[in-house]
């Protein structure tokens, strides 16, 4: 996948958030702790893999953290993605060996504007790979 | 959808999941309802061994005869941990999440859920999140 058009998409995603530095926004979200940008982290993050791949999907997140009751965000996110009309689950990893392990989400650390380049990327390769052995 | 299992079912796929569990760790004997006793003072204390997400997806599997793929959330708000435990589960051979339904409340505006959740404090919680999976994972099978 071509890092340029990677990038595009999540400037795209950044001003529709009114975002205007997002490497320190990333930054911040898990040094100060802030339990809302983080989540503003990762609705832009699956935002920006909409606008790569040109499709809407239904999306479930969770923000990792350090322990239950601070909820300390530690930068990894966890993302399900879904196709809204087949219900099919897009972020489907196939255990060779055992299809009950199979891992239904993807996880990636965020924690600098770099991560969200890589974790866009890798998130949209295999919601990608998915689509087409649907269709295969 | 009728559920196909009773709740007497219910409960015992629950109490074989829990001694599984007791093996497993190679546990001193002790009931699900003691457990959960510890569970309601410690449940946010993160040294707490929290296995009510396993109890709840592997007594699913035995019911629904197959195991499934799954993902669970703690839900948490500002303050911690909620009590609630949100669930998505997806068939591995096709992938199909079972958990995904849209349902509309004025015939207009269409509302989509991926996950099945539920509050779990006392033990009829865990029975009534485990009929409200069991239920929606059928009807989406049955649909497949």
């Amino acid at each position: 996948m071509d890092r340029e058009k990677v990038l595009q998409a999540l400037r795209e995603a950044q001003a529709e958030y009114n975002i205007e530095d997002l490497d320190r926004f990333i930054k911040q979200a898990w040094e100060e702790v802030d339990i809302i940008d983080a989540q503003i982290v990762a609705e832009l993050t699956e935002r920006a893999v909409e606008i790569l791949l040109d499709q809407d999907f239904l999306w479930a997140h969770i923000i990792e953290s350090e322990d239950c009751e601070e909820w300390i965000p530690d930068g990894w996110y966890s993302f399900v993605a879904v196709h809204p009309e087949t219900g099919q689950c897009l972020t489907f990893l196939k255990d060779p060996v055992y299809s009950w392990e199979s891992r239904i989400s993807f996880s990636a650390r965020i924690k600098s504007a770099d991560d969200a380049v890589d974790a866009v990327m890798s998130l949209a390769e295999l919601i990608e790979q998915n689509l087409k052995s649907r269709a295969e | 959808m009728q559920l196909t299992h009773t709740e007497e079912q219910i409960k015992q796929a629950i109490e074989a999941t829990w001694q599984e569990l007791l093996q497993e760790a190679d546990a001193e004997d002790y009931s699900l309802e003691e457990y959960l006793e510890h569970y309601r003072k410690y449940w946010d204390d993160p040294d707490f061994p929290n296995d009510i997400p396993e109890i709840i997806i592997r007594a699913v599997d035995k019911l629904i005869g197959k195991p499934l793929a799954w993902y669970c959330e703690l839900v948490r708000d500002p303050s911690g941990f909620t009590g609630e435990y949100s669930f998505i589960a997806v068939d591995p051979q096709t992938r199909k999440c079972l958990t995904y339904r849209q349902f509309t409340f004025d015939g207009v505006n269409v509302h989509y859920f991926l996950s099945v959740a539920g509050t779990v404090i006392y033990y009829e919680d865990i029975v009534r999140l485990v009929i409200k999976l069991l239920d929606q994972i059928q009807s989406a099978l049955a649909d497949a």
